[in-house]
């Protein structure tokens, strides 16, 4: 394994150049200009030339480049244009929020999801397979800035069981934190949960329809175990690759979501820093997202040829 | 659920068991009419049919396995008094895999691909009991222990290793012999085995059988044996149940049913089963039409519209089983009218065959080596160095086993895949590796008839266009000559030219396959290459599809590579035979030469095999010669 992980390193290391070339460009080619935005909209044009040599933005863009990938490499990302204090430390304060709501969000998409293709593929009942079809449907249809206001209105309005928005530390108050939490994670969770119940649900009724769960049968094997042991590790694997794709979803999600419900996460950092064109860090907000992206794929694939032994790491 | 008196000798009794299908139109399919028989303690049982006969289902519905929308209909299944049609799920669990093992055709698909073997054995065995006898480990142990002995009586070498290994670590004949330990983990008192050698070659079928027959002889598990194959027939079982359109028309011991038929489908089955002692050169007897479509059947006898003793009373009502002669029971009318057993089939008629041509195509050393998936792995040689000629109105037969090289051989001197090594001669001419121009031409001489007449044919492409598309491709002629052509090649192929306008669904295996063989001969080859071209085909069809490849020789010069595992049929179709083995020839010369004195060893080890549709005594085994 340790071979394997050693061998998709320099793809992985190449994936973020290129990711890193093409942030830095499309974020030049964004119209607007950080130098006159700090500067105000009645600042001559001197000041604003000024502004522009400190944050070193009359350098050639190549240099501009080198000096980014520099920082990146040493740990020392430096200060915000705009936004104000050290760009690692602005990072540092909405990542814990963020990867609290994105954790929650993806063990709902597999409570919920499993849910759904569990139980999708084998209930009897043909309104409870309704039920999920209609669910599934109205979770994919509805995207989330819809579901966010109309979860508030039900639960925080209506109901006044939940909190409307904000964030409290689990570390002071646990069940208060998991009340804050329930509503964006599920907002977060809900078109994944359904993508991922739809993809099971296929897996384990074709799971359920193969050869070997005959010859299982014919062995006298239980209903449930055969679901359980036979048919649903077969319907796994894709399945993982699956939830390797929506975790880039939900963290790219979870800049909307945060913004419906006030959590001080990551989302709001990139949609303040992009407002007012802070570069540095936009840009390394935009490149932490495509190193978790790229280590889930890894995580990915590790757990795929885990669960179907005909794979190989080699 | 009801115990009913039985003779203590009777394991298993099926009364009148009816099983019905809805089709997606709605529909009913009646698969299964009215099949009576009885099993005995340690008897072996053969069930015998084409495809659609209904013997699959019948095996199916015995344990209730039936898939989609299959019930049983009507009927009783008596297993020692217990009543399995009526018996709930969990009675019908206790009896499957402890009295009743199952075995099915294909072990590649049959076997979890994620759980080892250890683990599928050890499913068998806590399912049905040894679980909570001890403690939970000393059970599992126990358990294991029992699975390493399963393995090694079926011929797993090295049990204690392999048991931790997955399916895709064993071949195709291991997986099989899986599959059999799983089946009689639960030492069950009858072994229903489908087609269980089906999937495999002939030199691991003849190893298969006769593992089934050690342990019918040593455990006294009775054994039923779903076969399409005559030859398995007659190795393995004492008694056979020959079933056609979903009923049984004869039943009655092996030696007895298979030399002195009495109903006439069983008669021309054994007519059609072509046969490693017919000459090279003779015409195989076919049954005339194609098996019945189970929606569309009357309440006649199943078999009346392909009879030749068909009588007006044979299509008012099925015929019943009656005992003809010493435990002999034959459902045909006129057959129970008579007292002699049919007349034995005619002696394979000889063709004139025209004298053979020019040499039309040339092989020298061609090479193929497919490479391994990865950077380091190496390549597997599919072709080493293989040699032939082929002239016009000759048929070379290419037999071989699965991974021979058989399949490459024919893709290479298509020229679908590029050889890597050697010289292919089209009329003396070097076209191994032709330009693109070249190529269309070489295309349009050497053309293919695949194996699948199912998965060969575009199911969204009318017969017409189907038919059409190798003309269109090589510019061959405006729409209404190609219209005209079309016609032509369908009648040429046996065909009504009408039905070109239909799609190939609306088609059975044998006419699908006549349709492939139309759009072969569209651009006019010189050369056809014919890969397993009858092996997807029920007997009664394949020997209408090999005539009419017979005669397309006579009357068009083609020369004809015919690759195909069963030898009898190449023998009898070839002028001469090509042994693969290992990418390699390893021997040829006449048709009748290589079967009646080969010289290798491996010739004479797939001759061995090979079973024969004769009664063999059991003294006169050839495990037993050989031993």
């Amino acid at each position: 394994m340790r071979g394997y992980l050693l061998r998709r390193l320099p793809s992985a290391l190449l994936v973020l150049l290129g990711a890193s070339f093409l942030i830095f460009t499309i974020l030049r080619l964004v119209p607007g200009d950080p130098a006159s935005s700090l500067a105000g909209p009645d600042a001559d044009a001197a000041t604003v030339a000024a502004i522009r040599e400190r944050l070193g933005l009359d350098a050639p863009l190549l240099t501009q480049y080198a000096h980014w990938i520099g920082s990146l490499v040493t740990g020392d990302l430096g200060p915000s244009y705009a936004i104000g204090g050290q760009v690692s430390d602005l990072i540092a304060d909405g990542l814990g929020a963020t990867a609290e709501l994105t954790v929650a969000a993806l063990l709902f998409v597999i409570v919920l999801g499993g849910a759904f293709g569990i139980l999708g593929a084998t209930s009897r009942s043909g309104w409870v397979r309704s039920a999920i079809r209609v669910t599934t449907t109205a979770a994919l249809a509805v995207p989330p800035f819809v579901s966010g206001v109309l979860l508030v209105l039900l639960f925080a309005v209506v109901l006044g069981a939940l909190p409307p928005g904000g964030r409290v530390s689990f570390l002071g108050a646990p069940d208060l934190a998991a009340q804050y939490l329930l509503l964006p994670a599920l907002c977060l969770a809900l078109p994944s949960a359904a993508v991922l119940g739809r993809y099971l649900k296929d897996g384990i009724e074709r799971a359920l329809a193969e050869d070997y769960i005959r010859t299982a049968t014919a062995a006298g094997v239980a209903p449930r175990r055969l679901l359980w042991r036979h048919a649903l590790p077969n319907a796994l694997p894709p399945v993982v690759t699956l939830l390797g794709m929506q975790t880039g979803h939900l963290l790219g999600g979870a800049v909307l979501v945060e913004a419906i419900f006030a959590w001080p996460g990551l989302g709001q950092l990139a949609e303040q820093g992009l407002s007012r064109r802070d570069y540095p860090v936009v840009q390394d907000l935009l490149l932490l997202l495509v190193a978790v992206f790229v280590v889930v794929q890894l995580l990915t694939d590790l757990v795929y040829a885990w669960l179907d032994p005909r794979i190989r790491w080699e | 659920m009801t115990h009913q008196p039985t003779s203590a000798q009777d394991l298993l009794q099926v009364r009148d068991l009816g099983v019905e299908f809805t089709a997606p139109d709605g529909s009913t399919l009646r698969a299964v009419r009215g099949v009576s028989f009885t099993l005995r303690r340690g008897e072996t049982l053969a069930v015998v049919g084409e495809s659609g006969s209904g013997k699959s289902t019948t095996a199916l519905a015995l344990t209730r396995m039936l898939p989609g929308t299959g019930r049983l209909s009507t009927g009783s299944v008596l297993l020692d008094g217990q009543d399995l049609a009526a018996a709930s799920a969990e009675e019908l669990r206790a009896v499957r895999g402890a009295r009743i093992g199952m075995i099915f055709q294909d072990p590649m698909t049959a076997l979890n691909p994620v759980l080892t073997v250890g683990r599928h054995l050890d499913e068998v065995l806590r399912a049905h009991g040894s679980r909570e006898k001890h403690g939970r480990r000393q059970a599992k142990a126990a358990r294991r222990t029992r699975a390493v002995e399963l393995l090694d009586r079926v011929g797993i070498p090295e049990p204690h290793r392999r048991i931790d290994d997955h399916p895709h670590q064993f071949s195709g004949g291991q997986r099989q012999r899986i599959l059999i330990a799983m089946a009689l983990a639960g030492e069950p008192d009858i072994l229903l085995a489908d087609e269980p050698t089906t999937a495999l070659d002939a030199t691991v079928q003849e190893q298969i059988l006769t593992l089934l027959a050690d342990l019918n002889r040593e455990t006294g598990t009775a054994l039923v044996l779903i076969t399409h194959n005559m030859g398995v027939v007659a190795r393995s079982c004492a008694r056979v149940l020959v079933m056609y359109g979903g009923t049984v028309v004869e039943d009655g011991p092996t030696a007895e049913v298979l030399t002195r038929p009495r109903h006439p489908y069983t008669a021309g089955l054994l007519a059609a089963v072509p046969r490693l002692s017919a000459p090279s050169g003779t015409r195989l007897t076919g049954i005339p039409g194609s098996p019945p479509d189970l929606t569309l059947l009357g309440d006649g006898c199943a078999f009346a519209e392909r009879c030749t003793l068909v009588e007006d009373r044979c299509r008012t009502g099925v015929p019943p089983l009656v005992e003809l002669t010493d435990g002999v029971r034959a459902a045909c009318l006129p057959a129970a009218a008579r007292t002699e057993p049919l007349p034995a089939p005619a002696p394979p008629a000889r063709i004139d065959r025209p004298a053979t041509g020019a040499v039309v195509l040339e092989a020298d050393g061609l090479r193929k080596t497919y490479k391994r998936r990865g950077v380091r792995g190496r390549g597997f040689t599919a072709l080493d160095g293989v040699s032939l000629t082929l002239a016009e109105g000759e048929t070379l037969g290419i037999v071989g086993e699965s991974g021979s090289g058989k399949s490459t051989l024919a893709r290479v001197l298509a020229h679908a895949h590029p050889s890597d090594g050697g010289t292919v001669r089209l009329r003396g001419q070097d076209v191994t590796r032709p330009a693109r121009r070249e190529l269309h031409a070489v295309r349009r001489q050497i053309q293919m008839v695949f194996q699948d007449p199912y998965a060969s044919l575009n199911p969204r492409m009318t017969v017409g266009q189907i038919v059409a598309e190798p003309l269109i491709s090589f510019g061959l002629g405006d729409r209404d000559e190609r219209d005209a052509r079309v016609a032509e090649l369908l009648t040429l192929a046996g065909l009504d030219p009408a039905v070109a306008d239909r799609h190939p669904r609306s088609f059975s295996g044998g006419q699908r396959q006549r349709i492939g063989i139309a759009r072969a001969l569209a651009p006019e080859p010189s050369v056809l290459i014919c890969d397993e071209p009858v092996s997807a085909l029920d007997v009664s069809v394949q020997a209408q599809i090999v005539g009419l490849l017979t005669d397309l020789q006579r009357d068009l010069g083609l020369a004809l590579v015919f690759i195909a595992h069963d030898l009898a049929v190449v023998r009898q179709v070839s002028h001469r035979i090509a042994v693969m083995h290992q990418g390699r020839i390893v021997e040829s010369g006449s048709a009748d030469d290589i079967c009646e004195n080969p010289q290798d060893p491996y010739t004479r080890a797939l001759l061995a095999a090979a079973p024969e549709p004769v009664p063999v005594k059991p003294a006169l085994r050839k495990t037993e010669v050989l031993a």
